[in-house]
């Protein structure tokens, strides 16, 4: 399957971007700026200028759709054995949050329609802390971490790990144990999950099979299917 | 510990798992759920609880099951998740009960580990019931909307 890359200079998201756009599959599109870089549920993913990678992914929609979000956590491993090589210290907070001693440096946001799965991707990589400031939970960058790395190649490193990781899933080839060796949340982590309805907090037990975080909530064992969850300390 | 995993299998019997298997220290457990997918008669059966005389239910099921089935379509939900009416909180919902919608408008957002799954209508008609609240969690194949087709 070919690989057609579009290299923008500025963009309301990428992910809006190839939405929106009659492209086919597999289409990469990169910009220097966004201009209303989206986040999880309307929210924000600041996106200055040269400061970021912001790049997002058509792919085809897999044929196995039941178990499509296993998707989120593969793509996330994927991204993190890119961030190690080059200092292993990055994890993955649960479902698909890259964190760097506890602070977020990287946000997937998959979207999924009939016809079309999109992953975007946000990396902080020259962002000074002050460009970082007043987030929601605690950001940092490559900058910031004394991490090295010309755009050019986490670009094209990121571009491969992700395809490579896209077809590995949708072969049912992904293996969980990949993710679980680098994940923030494990058994017994503390974690407090803020959904829409509220707020509960519990006790990890693990992922299951197809993804979802199984946490003990007094007494009781709940499936975690979405939400932002935060480890307590 | 036996609590434990008694309640996480007592949890998981209406997921999509089918298999499960769980070792700790000397235990191991295997466990094996029989999943029967929701069949046709079983929507049907929701459908006629639209208020009609009780004998006339005994005496034409087959006829009044036909008459709503044919009428009323039911979007199901393809995933597992957290369902979402609008697309993002505080925002319009994407549909309201009495709208009507086209062949693939978008009806809601359905989220696994923040895959944004937008759903969309597989079939023109007004949305008569909206059968899943805001931010709650579906399960596959769970029945989501009621259109009636026009």
């Amino acid at each position: 399957m070919n690989t057609k890359i579009i290299n923008l200079e500025s963009v309301d998201s990428t992910n809006e971007f190839l939405k929106r756009e009659n492209l086919s599959p597999i289409t990469v599109v990169t910009a220097k700026i966004q201009t209303q870089g989206k986040g999880r549920r309307g929210k924000r993913w600041i996106s200055h200028s040269d400061k970021g990678l912001y790049i997002s992914f058509l792919f085809p929609v897999p044929e196995k759709i039941p178990n499509i979000q296993i998707i989120s956590i593969s793509t996330a491993t994927a991204v993190a054995k890119v961030l190690n090589e080059f200092k292993s210290e990055f994890l993955i907070k649960w479902p698909n949050d890259i964190l760097i001693k506890g602070k977020k440096i990287c946000g997937i946001l998959p979207e999924l329609t009939k016809e079309k799965l999109i992953i975007g991707i946000g990396i902080n990589l020259y962002h000074s802390e002050k460009e970082l400031q007043g987030t929601e939970t605690p950001a940092t960058s490559l900058a910031i971490e004394k991490i090295e790395v010309p755009r050019e190649k986490i670009t094209n490193f990121i571009i491969e790990a992700v395809k490579n990781s896209f077809f590995k899933t949708a072969n049912g080839k992904f293996d969980l144990s990949d993710y679980e060796k680098i994940a923030l949340i494990k058994q017994n982590t503390h974690v407090e999950i803020k959904e829409e309805t509220g707020t509960v907090s519990g006790i990890a037990l693990g992922i299951d099979r197809e993804g979802f975080l199984i946490v003990e909530i007094n007494g009781k064992i709940k499936r975690v299917f979405s939400g932002d969850v935060s480890v307590r300390v | 510990m036996i609590d434990k995993i008694e309640k996480l299998l007592k949890s998981l019997e209406s997921s999509s798992i089918e298999e499960l298997e769980i070792e700790i220290d000397d235990l191991k457990v295997k466990a094996k759920y029989y999943r029967q997918k929701p069949t046709e008669t079983l929507i049907v059966e929701k459908i006629s609880e639209t208020p009609v005389q009780q004998t006339a239910i005994q005496k034409n099921i087959p006829e009044q099951n036909k008459i709503a089935s044919e009428n009323i379509h039911i979007v199901k939900s393809p995933i597992v998740g957290t369902f979402y009416r609008a697309p993002s909180p505080g925002t319009e919902p994407f549909v309201k009960e009495g709208d009507f919608v086209e062949n693939g408008q978008t009806l809601c957002i359905i989220e696994a580990l923040k895959v944004m799954n937008e759903i969309e209508s597989d079939a023109p008609g007004r949305i008569v019931k909206i059968l899943v609240k805001d931010g709650q969690p579906v399960e596959f194949d769970q029945p989501l909307f009621e259109i009636e087709k026009v």
